[in-house]
């Protein structure tokens, strides 16, 4: 069953709208900036909540800045669909740390001797995707995945399984994190920050930079397409769940996880290596994750690695949302024939055989395109996205 | 919309699922103790979880850097697919909270830092894929892994996706639920509208498969989830239409909910004898049905119905067919 990507919906550091996102990435733009308050480079949206509440006219109990961002591009995707009786419709959203841009605010608040901060705090993985279906008003199927820089992808492989089962027709999928001082915090204890913007993919890289995102996309199957006369921008064809079962943080030397994803990304989709023209990386720009990615590349490339590169050099690593932001560019660029190029880079990667696209480049005849996401607790995972042309 | 529901999981009864191996560790003697649910004891006022030597089941050195939740849910794990480790073709896990106690552990990490250097061990174990990663190192299994966390309804979503596995060609999956009491953290009674002595935390895993065995003891036949407001009695019965069943089928009803009128509605459906409320069992908390779907499996009533309206506007149905004890 053909499973059809009708709608995007993306805000991050490069833009709040897909067409701004689109035309960063197209200038080559970095939405990475110095934090004075926090002393780092970070990808952070320009808007406040407050900012996002009154475009989104919501009027009801302060919200997480997960359920507002998510909201915000739920919207932008969703765009004029509407419930209908006749097309069974869900939702499912992944996120790692939910509303922890809130609670940890109430939490040292309790922590300092304000008790009555106790009962702000909320639990808010599955309450973000609920808010969202409530705002738009779908009921029934609402789900939320929680596999940490993963989530992204996992969330839209759900709703395309779903789909694939028959048990859906419509789904509206996606992921966001915000920047909360608790994952500054962490991963500064982790010591992987570039104190730079991010280099991924570059031999003297140094480290990550954080960012905030949320991406969301509309998958319909044919039935649902005749009901909304949607045109389909792209279809996903193929996804890949591994675990390196490696480390808890850390990636494997050979990325035997991530080689696992996507030969079953390829595999499903009954494409060869050769097939893909563009793998959209994970490359966070931590020696580790690029090393282990590359390695990872090689192997299942047989040395033939095509047009790759990564965009955290734009947005930063947004965590659960990354894949789900990186899926909506891997749609633009395969809908919009254009590879997008990986900034920040000065001296390519020795221990990969070919360098990252680092200009922006028009590519004709593009029809695969293939992203990966790799998250804590070894979660790798991987999707393929193809012209509509492609019969499955 | 009730049509649409109808239809929507109706694939269900054309793969087969069945449950051989499940482990528990709950509010309940359920650890190692096949037959406990005959004696079931009312939870209340210092009600405390039942929890088994651990050092047996993890080894000392990793189980040193795990807290409470992972504890339990690593062994829970451990102790379903002992001796069938190298067949798991999936890990499913679901947890409502994920890891609180080790998120609020990292936040006092930070604030009692005053900015100088800080240990990231707990940061490390705050995703909620935790679980699930801890269960893939100690089995060194490569294979599919997820996590699901979707409030009440986190079991139901977990076992869709075990069935969309076996649909997918995976033949065994080990499943399971966990989540801890976190009272501490999460304003927790008011959000399930209940007394803090009335919360409840547990782990329940189960392996799963799609061919029946001769240790198969029950399947699982159907599954619903529904967010979002809607008629309770239409939904139980376009359920039960999907089963081809009626009421008077059923031979154990095991119910979560806090509302009078729909536990009346339940009981006046099935007959009060049939019918038991697992909270006041399991304790209220987001993954309290996997302590019922335990006590499903090891009462082997025949024909059982789980209703699961602990969160008013999310409700889950699920229905299995145990062998008779």
């Amino acid at each position: 069953m053909k499973v059809n990507v009708t709608g995007i919906g993306v805000i991050s550091a490069i833009g709040v709208t897909v067409e701004e996102n689109l035309e960063s990435l197209r200038q080559g733009r970095s939405g990475i900036q110095f934090d004075p308050d926090r002393g780092l480079m970070l990808g952070a949206i320009s808007f406040t909540n407050e900012q996002i509440r009154s475009h989104l006219q919501l009027t009801m109990e302060e919200r997480s800045r997960t359920s507002l961002l998510s909201l915000w591009a739920a919207k932008e995707a969703w765009g004029g669909n509407l419930p209908n009786d006749q097309i069974r419709t869900g939702v499912i959203s992944g996120t790692s740390v939910g509303g922890m841009d809130r609670n940890e605010i109430y939490y040292n608040m309790v922590a300092d001797g304000n008790s009555s901060a106790y009962d702000r705090i909320i639990f808010e993985n599955g309450g973000t995707t609920e808010f969202v279906a409530d705002q738009l008003g779908i009921q029934g199927f609402v789900n939320t995945v929680s596999t940490a820089c993963s989530s992204g992808i996992n969330s839209i492989v759900q709703g395309y399984r779903m789909i694939q089962a028959g048990l859906l027709d419509r789904v509206l999928v996606g992921a966001c994190d915000p920047l909360a001082n608790f994952d500054v915090h962490g991963f500064s204890a982790l010591g992987i920050y570039d104190t730079q913007r991010c280099r991924p993919f570059d031999e003297n890289r140094a480290g990550l930079n954080l960012g905030e995102a949320a991406g969301f996309m509309v998958l319909e199957n044919e039935k649902s397409l005749k009901l909304t006369g949607h045109k389909p921008l792209c279809q996903i064809t193929g996804w890949g769940n591994s675990t390196d079962a490696y480390h808890q943080t850390a990636s494997s030397p050979d990325g035997i996880g991530a080689q696992i994803s996507m030969n079953e990304a390829l595999s499903r989709s009954r494409l060869s290596p050769s097939d893909i023209d563009y793998v959209n990386a994970h490359g966070t720009g931590t020696p580790n994750n690029d090393l282990s990615e590359s390695k990872a590349l090689e192997a299942v490339f047989a040395g033939k690695i095509p047009s790759y590169g990564s965009t955290k050099g734009y947005t930063g690593h947004t965590l659960a949302a990354a894949g789900a932001i990186e899926c909506v560019f891997s749609v633009l660029a395969l809908t919009e024939q254009e590879v997008y190029p990986s900034i920040n880079i000065v001296t390519p990667l020795n221990d990969i055989s070919v360098a990252p696209i680092t200009s922006y480049m028009r590519l004709a005849k593009m029809q695969h395109v293939l992203s990966n996401s790799f998250g804590f607790g070894g979660n790798c995972s991987s999707i393929i996205f193809s012209s509509n042309s492609y019969v499955h | 919309m009730v049509l649409a529901e109808i239809a929507r999981v109706s694939f269900f009864q054309a793969i087969h699922m069945f449950i051989s191996r499940y482990s528990t560790i709950s509010l309940q003697k359920s650890f190692r103790n096949a037959g406990y649910s005959n004696n079931l004891e009312r939870i209340g006022e210092g009600t405390e979880i039942k929890t088994p030597d651990y050092s047996e089941f993890i080894p000392a050195l990793v189980r040193r850097r795990m807290g409470p939740l992972l504890r339990m849910s690593v062994t829970t794990a451990l102790e379903t697919v002992k001796g069938r480790e190298n067949d798991v073709d999936a890990i499913i896990v679901g947890t409502g909270l994920g890891m609180g106690n080790s998120t609020v552990e990292f936040i006092n990490v930070v604030r009692e830092s005053k900015g100088g250097l800080i240990s990231p061990t707990a940061f490390t174990v705050c995703t909620a894929n935790t679980i699930a990663g801890q269960i893939s190192l100690l089995l060194k299994k490569r294979c599919y892994n997820i996590t699901h966390s979707q409030n009440s309804l986190t079991l139901e979503h977990c076992l869709i996706d075990a069935k969309l596995c076996m649909l997918e060609e995976k033949e065994n999956v080990l499943l399971g639920v966990a989540d801890e009491n976190e009272q501490r953290i999460f304003n927790m009674h008011e959000r399930l509208g209940v007394k803090n002595e009335w919360l409840g935390e547990g782990a329940a895993f189960f392996f799963l498969h799609s061919g029946r065995d001769e240790n198969s003891c029950a399947e699982i036949k159907e599954v619903s989830v529904h967010h979002g407001h809607t008629d309770f009695l239409i939904q139980l019965n376009a359920f039960l239409d999907r089963c081809n069943l009626q009421p008077s089928d059923i031979d154990q009803v095991l119910f979560a909910s806090t509302e009078k009128s729909k536990v009346s509605m339940i009981t006046q459906q099935f007959g009060e004898a049939k019918c038991l409320n697992y909270l006041h069992y399991a304790g209220h908390f987001l993954c309290s049905n996997g302590i019922a779907l335990d006590i499903a499996l090891d009462g082997r009533k025949g024909k059982v119905l789980i209703v699961n309206n602990l969160i008013k506007e999310n409700l889950g149905f699920t229905y299995l067919e145990t062998s008779l004890r």
